[in-house]
């Protein structure tokens, strides 16, 4: 059969059974357990719609459940065991301090630290500072659309791409990476490989995902330069101010909330990253990053009590992040 | 302390006129009100005045500086807007501060000033508060602190009381026109509440279509109005106007209202020939007596306790089929078939009731059918 024709059923096939269910699981509680008739009909009534937001819930939580809560708690108990002979045995905490004392661990740790205080900023910055240019201006779509349109390329696409802007060609032969061309048209002596010159690599990956970034902190932030009453701005400008102190003093202020919102979603996407890495340099040359560390000992090295714990270290990192985040985003939404 | 003055100043969007030919001189104290309908371009003109708007032609001059290309805050103007426009994220005392602080005075100074002005307008208690923290009021009054403390050439106020409730209005009506006494600031006011211009103004500029209607105190607009739509449009209830016919008898004009011949104190030679349009006000209008006047039957009768409205067909065939065109379609409630008389007297009026209404010599104005000008 064609797969196409396979999909188109799959898809038909999932949407009956989901209103089977919905419809089925409502039809007896409503008619079986909870019937609205008899002595108790409204004591029924109340308890069918007590029940009923759980029944809708149900399939999401259970699919939540077996592939997001029970990995969670497996992969603590990996990172807690080391494979002996015929399986596992317990040994506490030696995973992590045997990772602790890795060289490598340590530089996946730093640079995180540099990716997580480099890439939120600047992201945040560039989209603030595209979305006010392209406030109010005829071509400002055209603008924003373009710098926007990153975000709809994966992180592996954006990391080909950024391979070749830093790719390099013998001496005398047509530079094909744009960085190399620039350098050496500004006069520099030799092309560099780029992604091999120890900690400036780390920035040269992180532009990959800064230019990811800035079209989604610009679309936020647009939004949110647009709810900003006229008014205070009219006001300010009659009081005196200029167009920098109107927008350090008076627009900033006012989106600081989704300024927060942005920053963290950023941070979040930056702790977990690991395709650019992965793609443009596996960690090599010094650029190693928790994420790639972790698929290296989970994938290549086999070690999955180790490959656990560096697991878990991300979502430890993550977790205090993602719920201040969602406690702004419900602050902002109020 | 300065004079304010328009000079032919014009404002287009593309085709469309928002202002025509704004010409107007404002005393250095005066109270000046610009009202009309929404739509008339009264705050167009009050934003090309504070700068926030570019005016398409003309000049605009404070205090004899020509200001049409300065920005707003070289203009030596404050600012009072309809939403108060408060900055959010600032204390009261940082917000009523901003002006001062953009104009590099130093802190002791702003400090000084600013309590100074909360002091005039009793905020001294909320000066470390939120606009949030505070009352519809009490942000109406930070946002004019935040206009006194910069001691301006003038005040400019974008309908500043229309966002609160009634009875606050009336009284922040009459601390705002005290304080403006006090300080004698020249005030600019826009507003589209006549009663606000009447009660508030020195100077009343009435504006429509962007085109101003007259300029007047509020007494000239009141008993001079110069066109059908500021006699309409000035007064609570705006005047009656009926069609009538014009007539010369022994040298002196007249007109009839019903069976009332109606003497015309306007000489017969500025006259049209055949028919004209006469304004009367409600409160003019005599109600009662056994003769005299022509009798009607009163329709609703409004009782505002002393004062009651009666409501009456206007006589046949003198209606005003297009009195809505003509006073523009803001006031809605007016019909052209029905007149108003507002009488305070101690009699009971009920629906239905015949009773004679007469017009007063000397109390009808009159107005050319086709420019529809008041004729004197």
């Amino acid at each position: 059969m064609n797969p196409a024709l396979q999909g188109v059923i799959i898809v038909v096939l999932a949407v009956a059974v989901c209103v089977g269910y919905f419809w089925s699981s409502n039809q007896i509680l409503d008619r079986v357990i909870f019937p609205a008739k008899g002595e108790k009909a409204g004591q029924n009534i109340n308890r069918a719609n007590m029940v009923r937001p759980w029944l809708f819930l149900f399939p999401a939580l259970l699919v939540l459940g077996v592939y997001l809560a029970y990995p969670v708690v497996e992969t603590l108990r990996l990172s807690l065991t080391q494979r002996v002979g015929s399986g596992y045995e317990f040994v506490g905490f030696d995973n992590y301090v045997q990772m602790w004392n890795e060289p490598k661990f340590r530089e996946a740790l730093l640079n995180n630290m540099l990716w997580l205080v480099v890439v939120p900023a600047a992201s945040t910055a560039f989209g603030l500072l595209a979305a006010q240019l392209t406030d109010r201006i005829g071509w400002g779509a055209v603008a924003k659309s373009l710098i926007f349109m990153p975000m709809a390329i994966s992180f592996v696409g954006a990391a080909v791409i950024w391979k070749l802007v830093y790719d390099a060609r013998p001496l005398g032969q047509d530079q094909i990476g744009i960085l190399n061309a620039i350098y050496l048209g500004l006069g520099g002596d030799a092309p560099q490989t780029w992604l091999t010159i120890p900690f400036w690599n780390n920035f040269f990956l992180m532009a990959v995902l800064v230019w990811i970034q800035t079209g989604f902190a610009m679309v936020i932030l647009s939004a949110a330069l647009r709810g900003i009453p006229e008014e205070t701005v009219e006001a300010a400008i009659v009081d005196g101010a200029g167009p920098l102190r109107v927008f350090f003093q008076i627009k900033v202020p006012q989106i600081m909330g989704t300024i927060l919102v942005v920053w963290t979603t950023i941070t979040v996407i930056v702790l977990k990253i690991f395709d650019i890495v992965y793609a443009m340099t596996n960690g090599q040359f010094e650029t190693q990053v928790l994420a790639n560390y972790m698929y290296d000992k989970l994938f290549r090295a086999n070690d999955w009590g180790v490959g656990s714990a560096g697991a878990m270290v991300i979502m430890l990192l993550v977790t205090p992040i993602l719920v201040w985040n969602v406690y702004n985003a419900r602050k902002e939404m109020r | 302390m300065a004079t304010i003055d328009f000079d032919n100043v014009q404002k287009s969007y593309g085709e469309v006129h928002a202002i025509r030919d704004f010409t107007l001189h404002v005393e250095d104290g005066d109270f000046c009100v610009f009202v009309g309908p929404s739509g008339c371009g009264k705050s167009t003109a009050l934003k090309m005045l504070a700068g926030l708007e570019a005016t398409s032609a003309g000049s605009i001059s404070i205090g004899g500086r020509d200001v049409t290309e300065l920005g707003p805050g070289k203009r030596d103007i404050a600012m009072v807007f309809q939403n108060y426009a408060l900055y959010p994220h600032m204390s009261v005392r940082s917000n009523i501060g901003f002006g001062l602080k953009m104009r590099g005075q130093d802190k002791a100074d702003i400090n000084r000033r600013v309590e100074a002005a909360a002091e005039t307008l009793e905020l001294t208690s909320y000066l470390d508060r939120r606009p949030r923290a505070l009352s519809g009021g009490q942000r109406q009054r930070v946002a004019l602190g935040r206009a006194i403390v910069r001691e301006p050439s003038a005040f400019l106020m974008d309908e500043p009381l229309s966002n609160l409730d009634a009875k606050l209005r009336v009284q922040t009506r009459s601390e705002i026109v005290n304080l403006q006494k006090r300080l004698g600031v020249t005030t600019i006011y826009v507003t589209h509440d006549q009663v606000e211009a009447l009660t508030m103004a020195s100077k009343i500029v009435v504006m429509r279509g962007g085109v101003i209607q007259q300029i007047g105190s509020p007494d000239t607009l009141f008993a001079e109005p110069a066109n059908i739509f500021v006699a309409g449009f000035i007064g609570s209830p705006g005047m009656n106007f009926f069609r009538g016919p014009v007539e010369i008898e022994n040298g002196r004009a007249q007109t009839r209202f019903g069976e009332q011949v109606v003497p015309l104190s306007v000489s017969p030679d500025r006259l049209p020939r055949g028919e004209a349009i006469f304004g009367i006000r409600p409160e003019h209008l005599k109600i009662g007596g056994e003769t005299g006047g022509t009798p009607v039957s009163l329709g609703l009768v409004e009782s505002l306790g002393t004062e009651k409205i009666l409501h009456f067909p206007t006589p046949e065939g003198q209606a005003i089929h297009s009195l809505q065109k003509v006073i523009g379609s803001d006031d809605a409630a007016r019909d052209s078939t029905t007149m108003l008389a507002r009488v305070i007297d101690d009699r009971r009026y009920s629906d239905g009731e015949h009773v004679r209404v007469a017009l007063p010599e000397g109390k009808v104005h009159v107005f050319d059918p086709e420019t529809q000008k008041a004729l004197s």
